[in-house]
């Protein structure tokens, strides 16, 4: 029998039983549908992940005053302590965060104030598109200069790419040299966007900006991740020895390493897209099951067909592959019909601020597996179809 | 001239649990091409077992069975549906046409399943030999019994077999479609082809050229 007939016959079997056809389908229908959107919420999750840690390397580490009573607050000298005794340790920007408005001329914007050393420019990779960071001398002699993020550069001088080095800016009515602007970047350090942020030395934001009051934070960088756990180790050692904590008493610092925290961030989103994909694949293998449950319910309303059919000189394989193809076209079918709902609903679950992104291989992949399992599951019927004993299926009222 | 048919000392016997009950004893039947063969018998008489077996339906448990000259008792089922396909005709008492297929579709099938590309005038010939050829696109449920039957003739015949087997052909029929039916048989071994049939009718065995009487599984007459 010819190829193109075995495809007519099957389209005429399932069009002849259209409602039964359809339900069939609809389990391939969402089981593929659902694939696509789980894959896309994954890759959504991975991708979210990625771009709020991109500014972190797995080395970073974080040191903050802690909530403990007896308290000291961490200051330039301790980063000063942990440069000189951690061996683990590549380097250490002390750095405090306030919030506080700017402005050029009777142009305002709200920034969030950086008050860093200069090798900050390294830990937190920022890239500049005019002028420089500032200098160590700079930070030593109190000067009065700043680095503009793209945002800021943006609301004081109208345009990120805007050239403002050489200008001046009032801060807490001060004026200040601009003589950095950096680079768009997107992402954040804690809960600082450096694209909206003002880098200035050290000793001027603390003296004469934030105050002293506001607190120190210290951002380290193990030297590689191997050592990430030792450097840590280290730095609360050296921490704990610079504020003269007794043993009894708990540290007044946290330290975090931003590795741990990626991977766990890295983690679960794994464990998301795992447990999803769980799902999806239990959506399609019911799915399966129904095709299975209806073909095999098909095989015996049509045992006398098949008899007929045996009777007349269909071999076992004709009546295997005309059971299988119909099989077959219907989960293609479901997962064509699947494949359009699926990356439908991706846009729809962006809509709804749910981060998904489209993938080729994940519409590919979802499409396979719903052809897959209409071969898998409708083999058993099939087969039971094909075995059916010719006088016996010819008899069966 | 060499027999369509041979068979040498068929048996056949069904187990029931650890009984075996024979159906089939010691059956040696010749058909010479051209024949028109009833096969008579009381219910019970092994009429359709034989008849099966002839067709390649059902597997004797003994003996050997020819086939235009060909042994064909130890083939296997993909085989046997081969020779179904191409050297017999089959006509059933409830017609066993596809109810979901039109006229014409019931008559190609057999043509689906030959592998060889055949004509598709040859269907409607053979339609409009059984006077059948104003309804083509009915379906069977549309048709009289007589009509069904004269569809399911051309089906036999599209593949060109060598025999027909007929089982109760008339059965469901009342007697004067079945005198009809029984003309068309009868013009259909005019032109040569080998006709076995099963019935228990005495008038409708008249029309065949020569009865085969079964009792309890053997040949009697």
């Amino acid at each position: 029998m010819r190829f193109k007939k075995r495809i007519a016959l099957a389209v005429e079997n399932i069009l002849a039983n259209r409602t039964r056809s359809i339900l069939t389908s609809l389990g391939i229908i969402i089981g593929t549908a659902t694939v696509i959107v789980v894959i896309a919420i994954g890759l959504g999750a991975q991708e979210a992940i990625a771009r709020q840690y991109s500014n972190l390397s797995v080395t970073s580490i974080f040191i903050n005053t802690g909530p403990s009573v007896v308290t000291t607050r961490l200051s330039a000298k301790d980063a000063d302590a942990i440069m000189e005794k951690s061996p683990s340790t590549a380097r250490v920007a002390p750095h405090l965060i306030g919030r506080l408005s700017a402005s050029m001329g009777t142009v305002t914007a709200q920034a969030s104030i950086v008050g860093a050393t200069p090798i900050y420019k390294d830990v937190a990779n920022i890239e500049l598109r005019y002028g420089r960071f500032f200098t160590e001398e700079e930070v030593e002699g109190n000067d009065r200069v700043v680095v503009l993020g793209p945002t800021v550069t943006e609301d004081l001088f109208g345009d990120s790419e805007s050239n403002p080095v050489g200008e001046f800016i009032r801060i807490n009515g001060r004026n200040f040299e601009v003589i950095g602007a950096a680079k768009f970047k997107g992402g954040s350090v804690g809960p600082v966007s450096l694209d909206e942020s003002i880098f200035m030395p050290f000793t001027v934001a603390q003296k004469q900006v934030l105050g002293a009051s506001t607190r120190v934070s210290l951002n380290a960088d193990a030297k590689s991740v191997d050592v990430v756990g030792k450097a840590v180790e280290e730095i609360t050692t050296i921490l704990r020895d610079e504020h003269r904590l007794p043993p009894s008493v708990s540290d007044d610092f946290r330290v975090r390493d931003m590795g741990s925290n990626l991977k766990s961030a890295q983690q679960s989103s794994h464990t998301m897209t795992i447990l999803l994909t769980g799902v999806a694949a239990i959506v399609l293998i019911v799915s399966g099951i129904g095709i299975m449950n209806i073909m095999l319910v098909s095989v015996t309303e049509r045992t006398r067909e098949i008899g007929i059919r045996k009777a007349i000189g269909a071999r076992r394989k004709d009546i295997l592959s005309q059971f299988l193809i119909e099989a077959v076209l219907i989960s293609l079918f479901g997962g064509i019909v699947g494949v359009l709902i699926g990356v439908g609903t991706v846009p729809l679950a962006n809509y709804a601020s749910i981060e998904a992104i489209q993938s080729i291989w994940g519409i590919v992949l979802a499409f396979l597996f719903s052809i897959l399992f209409g071969v898998f599951f409708g083999y058993y019927p099939a087969q039971k179809a094909a075995k059916l004993d010719a006088i016996v299926a010819l008899r069966y009222e | 001239m060499e027999p369509v048919i041979e068979t040498q000392n068929i048996c056949k016997s069904y187990s029931l649990g650890s009984e075996s009950i024979p159906v089939l004893k010691d059956i040696n039947l010749t058909v010479a091409r051209g024949e028109f063969i009833s096969l008579m018998g009381p219910s019970g008489s092994g009429k359709t077992t034989l008849m099966n077996i002839i067709g390649l339906l059902d597997k004797s448990s003994d003996g050997t069975y020819s086939l235009n000259g060909r042994d064909v008792t130890d083939l296997s089922e993909d085989d046997h549906a081969m020779i179904r396909n191409r050297e017999i005709g089959f006509v059933f008492q409830s017609f066993n046409l596809l109810p979901r297929s039109n006229v014409l579709k019931n008559v190609e099938l057999p043509l689906l399943y030959s592998g060889i590309e055949s004509s598709p005038q040859r269907a409607r010939d053979l339609l409009e030999r059984v006077g059948m050829s104003d309804r083509l696109h009915h379906l069977p449920q549309e048709l009289s019994g007589g009509q069904r039957q004269r569809v399911a003739i051309a089906r036999a015949l599209v593949n060109d077999p060598s025999i027909v087997l007929a089982d109760e052909p008339t059965g469901n029929l009342d007697s004067r479609t079945g005198e009809e039916i029984m003309e068309i048989f009868a013009e259909l071994n005019s032109q040569g082809k080998t006709i076995i049939m099963v019935t228990h009718e005495e008038e409708i065995a008249r029309h065949a050229k020569r009865t085969v009487r079964l009792k309890d599984g053997s040949i009697i007459a």
